[in-house]
């Protein structure tokens, strides 16, 4: 941050941190929140050109880290497998779609957060009941823990690259997730996080280096083509790279950090920005990765059930040693930062439906149910990761197929709310989003529907 | 479009009343935590919606079910 604006007195935290709520009802997590919208309002004072960017700086945060919270080491595996199977084709300009459908979603959840000042599992149980709300809730946690044991699965296997033993892989990612926790201040927590995630963008370099024929990835991206051969296999990477890209925790995720980071209807239009940047750098690592993995298509390689070490390995005559391990880095760090983005997405909905505090502005003698769950569930998935003989391939195989699978519930609760003229006011859905959402949901049922008779009546593809 | 002026912190933060006021004009007022214990109350969902939502939730339990079977299928 560039100018320092005058201090709100630390003094006024350290006197709250003393009780829960304050005699005047002003709990930490308030102060902490007043702070960073005190800056907000300082940068909007300015005028120039820099001072806009300054406030589009504090005002981002939270689209990106969903975007590239969500490029997890399953998704990365994913369009590691598409490109190591397909080749450049069809799914680049899918995977495109596919970002584009998120961004659409994504955006009605900033809408709803900033209007609100309420994160998604509070808005589900108080608009529609607990009958709806805990189905939505079994929906998330059960995807949140598969997708999180996926990911211990992805940091293992991505540091197995480089001979470090599985357990003190997996410790080592469980104390950075405790380590951003542990600043207990949302901003300290958001900035680390984006640091770590914008790393995702290293499978853009890596494409550069495999001297990737540009021509063949124009025409892909403009014609859709050469499509891929009809078949099971098309579905389910078809099926795992929607679910790489639109998942249930990205709804819960981004409205509640939206309101934990304090923002306001003013801010839309720069929660709208942050999705659409957060987008466009998760895109490009996504089509970065489906370009690396090519050669292993163009040489006849099969990498069907190739694991991150695996195509690391693979690789090396195309990337060379330092290219493949930077490969197997970006594994671990996509699979890193979705463990912090996924395990928080849990805890906010977890104390948003029991309505204990709930935020990352919560010293840990207030939140420490909240910081429980995070650290808890993150901690039960890196276990069982590490526990011999579990066939874990199940898992990382439907945990994307999964993630679309409860999408349309998940789509239409959303859609419920961001129309709810009661919560939005003037903000509810144009009509066009309305249309754009309807699509989304057609799209995702469609896609599980082509998934359920692939698997039933095979023939029928 | 107007321009806020920002805030000023408290002289004295210590002192509950400025801290509040101070506070209460930096965040609106339904960002305070204090604020969220105040219900919204349910939606009044129409039939159309009430029939979408059962379908979905048929849709997901049909297709867990077709996951499941996959898995011991594939094992």
């Amino acid at each position: 941050m560039d100018s320092k604006p005058p201090s709100p007195v630390p003094a006024a935290g350290v006197a709250s941190r003393s009780v829960a709520r304050g005699e005047d009802g002003i709990t930490h997590e308030d102060l902490d929140r007043a702070q960073d919208r005190l800056q907000v309002a300082l940068a909007r004072r300015s005028r120039g050109g820099w001072a806009r960017l300054r406030l589009l700086w504090l005002l981002i945060g939270p689209g990106i880290l969903v975007m590239l919270g969500e490029n997890d080491a399953p998704s990365m595996l994913s369009y590691a497998a598409t490109g190591a199977r397909f080749g450049l084709g069809f799914f680049l300009p899918f995977v495109v779609l596919t970002f584009v459908m998120a961004v659409v979603v994504q955006e009605m959840t900033v809408r709803l957060g900033a209007a609100t000042h309420r994160g998604h599992a509070e808005l589900i149980f108080e608009r529609f009941g607990p009958f709806w709300g805990w189905f939505s809730m079994v929906d998330l946690f059960i995807g949140n823990f598969l997708t999180l044991i996926t990911e211990f699965i992805g940091i293992r296997a991505g540091l197995g690259f480089f001979g470090i033993p599985p357990a003190w892989a997996v410790l080592g990612a469980l104390a950075v997730v405790w380590l951003l926790v542990g600043t207990h201040r949302y901003w300290t927590w958001e900035r680390l996080t984006l640091a770590l995630a914008v790393c995702n963008l290293v499978f853009v370099p890596l494409a550069l280096l495999t001297h990737p024929a540009w021509s063949e990835v124009g025409r892909a991206l403009l014609t859709w083509r050469p499509l891929p051969p009809r078949g099971a296999e098309t579905v389910l990477i078809l099926l795992a790279d929607i679910g790489a890209t639109v998942t249930p925790w990205m709804l819960f995720f981004q409205q509640s950090a939206i309101v934990d980071k304090g923002l306001t209807p003013r801010d839309i239009g720069a929660g709208r920005w942050d999705t659409r940047l957060g987008a466009v750098l998760a895109a490009l690592a996504a089509l970065g990765m489906i370009v690396v993995t090519t050669p292993l298509y163009r040489h006849g390689i099969s990498a069907g059930h190739f694991r991150a070490a695996e195509f690391a390995q693979a690789l090396i005559p195309y990337l060379g040693h330092a290219g493949a391990a930077l490969f197997a880095l970006g594994i671990f760090e996509a699979g890193l930062v979705a463990c912090v983005t996924i395990s928080t997405a849990s805890a906010y909905a977890f104390g948003e439906v029991t309505r204990m505090p709930h935020s990352l502005n919560r010293p840990l003698r207030e939140g420490w149910h909240f910081y429980a769950v995070l650290c808890l569930g993150a901690a039960a998935a890196a276990g069982i990761v590490l526990i011999p003989g579990i066939p874990l391939e199940y898992v990382v195989l439907i945990v994307n197929v999964i993630a679309v699978l409860a999408m349309p519930p998940a789509l239409l609760f959303l859609y419920l709310l961001v129309n709810d003229r009661e919560l939005m006011g003037d903000r509810v859905n144009p009509r066009a989003d309305n249309l754009l959402a309807t699509l989304v949901v057609l799209v995702l049922v469609a896609a599980g529907v082509l998934y359920g008779l692939s698997v039933v009546a095979p023939g029928v593809l | 479009m107007e321009t806020p002026q920002p805030p000023s912190p408290p002289a004295a933060a210590r002192d509950a009343a400025a801290r509040r006021q101070w506070v209460l004009e930096s965040l609106e007022e339904d960002q305070l935590v204090a604020a969220k214990t105040r219900r919204l109350g349910r939606a009044r969902l129409g039939r159309g919606a009430q029939v979408l939502m059962w379908a979905l939730r048929v849709y997901v339990l049909v297709m867990v079910a077709i996951v499941i079977y996959t898995i011991f299928h594939a094992r």
